[in-house]
């Protein structure tokens, strides 16, 4: 039981350094991604999404739909499809779908989320 | 396909996977990994039967321990996922009792836990990415 506990320990350490290694991959590629554009004075949220993204209709869409209709003007959301942009998607390190890519108001990319983004977290990533 | 899903079952259902095969991990019991997949396996061919979801609607829900969470969503990929889940958890229990090789089958059941720990904490379901690559691929039955 002991040597059981210990291995579990082991695996769920190994876990948490994952999750940390995961994190600062996260970060190093929002520092080594260029804006391809200047920023628009406000924060953009870049939403990549794709017809054939059901979870992305489902559950990321009314998530942003709601965040722009709550913060209006104060942000700029912009779907991007990655089968009619797909350079654009490689350019953002799309991985998954949904992906939403935040810049801020000089359109560097602040944060990248991968898989669904819940409203709370985007809104404190945007303002 | 949208339905109505209650991501608190979901939740609770990994929850339960981990526990329970945990459990059977700490106690060396392969049977209870057994039970696990075969509760898994009978949730995923006959969805009324899943035990830990009827466990939820039937006891934690009316009693208030758990509040419902229903959103839009597509049901089949987490019941593909959870289909692997027992794929998983038979083959560890297999090899555990039949072989008796401990290091593949407690790897193949601690597989099953980081995946549902993974679901269950980030959000990320492994199987049911893998269920969209295969339908963006074309491979899966057509659903009405």
């Amino acid at each position: 039981m002991i040597e059981r506990l210990a291995i579990t320990a082991i695996i769920l350490i190994g876990l948490g350094g994952l999750t940390l290694g995961w994190r600062w991959y996260k970060w190093r590629l929002t520092q080594a991604i260029k804006p391809i554009e200047p920023g628009h004075g406000v924060p953009t949220l870049l939403w990549f999404t794709a017809d054939y993204c059901l979870p992305c209709k489902a559950r990321q869409a009314p998530i942003i739909d709601h965040l722009a209709e709550k913060l209006g003007r104060a942000i700029l959301v912009r779907r991007i499809d990655v089968s009619e942009s797909p350079d654009l998607a490689r350019h953002y390190k799309v991985m998954t779908l949904p992906t939403t890519v935040v810049l801020n108001k000089a359109g560097q990319v602040t944060h990248i989320n991968y898989g669904l983004a819940g409203e709370a977290k985007l809104e404190g990533q945007l303002v | 396909m949208l339905k109505k899903v209650d991501t608190t079952a979901l939740k609770f259902n990994q929850a339960s996977i981990i526990v329970l095969t945990l459990l059977g991990f700490l106690l060396d019991q392969p049977l209870l990994v057994l039970f696990v997949g075969l509760a898994l396996a009978l949730g995923t061919i006959v969805p009324q039967a899943a035990l830990f979801k009827q466990t939820y609607l039937k006891l934690l829900k009316p009693a208030g321990l758990l509040k419902p969470n229903v959103i839009d969503d597509d049901p089949a990929p987490h019941q593909f996922a959870q289909g692997v889940g027992a794929l998983f958890l038979l083959a560890s229990s297999a090899v555990l009792l039949v072989t008796g090789n401990m290091a593949l089958g407690w790897t193949l059941a601690w597989i099953v836990i980081i995946l549902a720990g993974v679901n269950l904490f980030f959000g990320f379901c492994a199987g049911c990415f893998v269920y969209l690559q295969l339908d963006k691929a074309g491979l899966m039955p057509h659903r009405r």
